[in-house]
């Protein structure tokens, strides 16, 4: 009798605060404090481990992983005189490409400010790919702003606390983002697939030419998510199927959503 | 006021920060071991269904901070696990120390699988229908094996972190 009646109140306490839950997911005010809350709650404890678990980390990876180290470093230093080459060429590039868009009256995004915030989480689960960022509200961060980082578009703000953010990334399962390439006479969503996976991307139709290397950047529509010319995404490889009308295409993020460090929050507003 | 109440939240505040700042970054063939999982089931096995809520709510709800899921989620998901281990603590068949072997290969195995699915069916509910794509199956075998070798260690643990919980007959 006792039992059943326990169960009968853990039943309805739960069934409460499933309601508390729907009613202050759809508030979204409250919503955000608590969120803001629950950061504040663990982050001095997640600072203490930080402090105690990388120096170990570092220490157990840099001994198992020296060659590995060597051979990367020398590949990192090709890699940056070849970009050091190609970013003097893209100068001269983003002049002319700033003087065009200020006539079309466009905003060019090299001309937008930016917030530069560290990384202090990478996607703490499997079932949406997000990163936390160290700069809040505090610094002028707020929800909707475009992430940028490693050369390409990394995501966009969704929840925003104080002093930190959380990024929702492109390979996410619900990100979609207006793309174009080529002359941007084509326009095509990009769509995340979760996190272990490529990009997908709309039907392409059989028309110019796609190569491997193509980079798609977001056109930057009227009431888009973001602003034009972020590169996006990259062709890894085009497989055409005798009598298809669409190309089939495998897409990877042009920055690299796995090892990122330090991003820059882009100060622009969906709508402006 | 209970005495355990206060000991199973400041065990979930760590648990989520070891969580979001050890356990994640590390994977498993790209997948993350769920220990926001792993407490409240070991919590509901150490005690009863309240055990068990408290720390599948508190865990969840700190969860669901750092995370882009609808907020509440994680909380929800806890909770059931919480329940469910609960459930089977209150029955004794927790008792890890005097069990057969594969009891705790069971239990952990059978959370380890169900939990990914659930979080997807409750995901439904809140209005998140593309969490099937978090690499579920992955996500549910690879947790159903750390789970069921983490278990026992996971609920000694528990035990030296929050001593006995009230209502617990061990």
């Amino acid at each position: 009798m006792a039992t059943s009646r326990r169960r009968r109140r853990l039943f309805i306490g739960f069934t409460g605060f499933v309601v508390v839950v729907a009613f202050v997911q759809l508030s979204g005010g409250v919503f955000a404090g608590i969120r803001g809350a629950g950061n504040l709650v663990t982050a001095p404890v997640n600072w203490t481990l930080n402090l105690a678990a990388r120096p170990l980390g570092h220490f157990f990876s840099g001994a198992l992983n020296y060659s590995d180290v060597v051979a990367q470093n020398r590949q990192l230093r090709h890699q940056v005189g070849v970009a050091q080459t190609k970013a003097n060429r893209v100068d001269a590039l983003e002049r002319q490409l700033r003087q065009l868009t200020e006539e079309l009256n466009v905003p060019f995004v090299g001309s937008l400010p930016t917030i530069a915030a560290p990384v202090t989480e990478l996607s703490p689960t499997n079932f949406v790919a997000s990163i936390g960022i160290g700069k809040g509200r505090n610094d002028g961060v707020m929800v909707g702003m475009p992430v940028v980082a490693n050369g390409g578009l990394v995501g966009r703000v969704v929840t925003v606390s104080l002093h930190g953010a959380t990024v929702q990334l492109l390979t996410d399962a619900s990100t979609a983002v207006g793309c174009t390439y080529g002359d941007g006479t084509t326009n095509v969503i990009v769509s995340g697939r979760g996190l272990n996976h490529n990009l997908s991307v709309t039907a392409i139709p059989l028309k110019g030419s796609l190569a491997p290397g193509t980079v798609f950047a977001t056109n930057g529509l009227s009431g888009g998510l973001y602003p034009p010319g972020l590169p996006v995404a990259t062709v890894v490889s085009v497989k055409l199927t005798p009598g298809a009308t669409t190309y089939d295409l495998r897409m990877a993020p042009v920055a690299d959503t796995h090892n990122l460090h330090y991003v820059d929050v882009i100060v622009w507003e969906p709508g402006t | 006021m209970r005495t355990w109440v206060p000991r199973v939240a400041l065990a979930s505040i760590v648990i989520v920060a070891m969580q979001t700042t050890i356990v994640s970054p590390y994977r498993i063939a790209g997948i993350v071991i769920m220990l926001v999982w792993l407490w409240p089931l070991c919590a509901g096995l150490l005690g009863d269904q309240r055990s068990g809520v408290v720390a599948g709510v508190i865990s969840g709800l700190l969860f669901d901070a750092h995370v882009a899921t609808p907020f509440g989620l994680f909380a929800v998901v806890g909770a059931l696990v919480g329940y469910a281990a609960g459930t089977l603590g209150r029955e004794d068949l927790g008792d890890l120390r005097g069990s057969v072997w594969w009891m705790p290969l069971a239990i952990g195995g059978g959370f380890g699988l169900a939990t990914p699915l659930v979080l997807v069916i409750v995901g439904f509910f809140f209005g998140d229908i593309q969490l099937w794509r978090g690499d579920v199956g992955a996500t549910m075998v690879v947790n159903a094996l750390v789970f069921s070798l983490l278990l026992r260690p996971g609920v000694a643990l528990a035990r030296v972190m929050v001593g006995s919980v009230n209502g617990a007959r061990r």
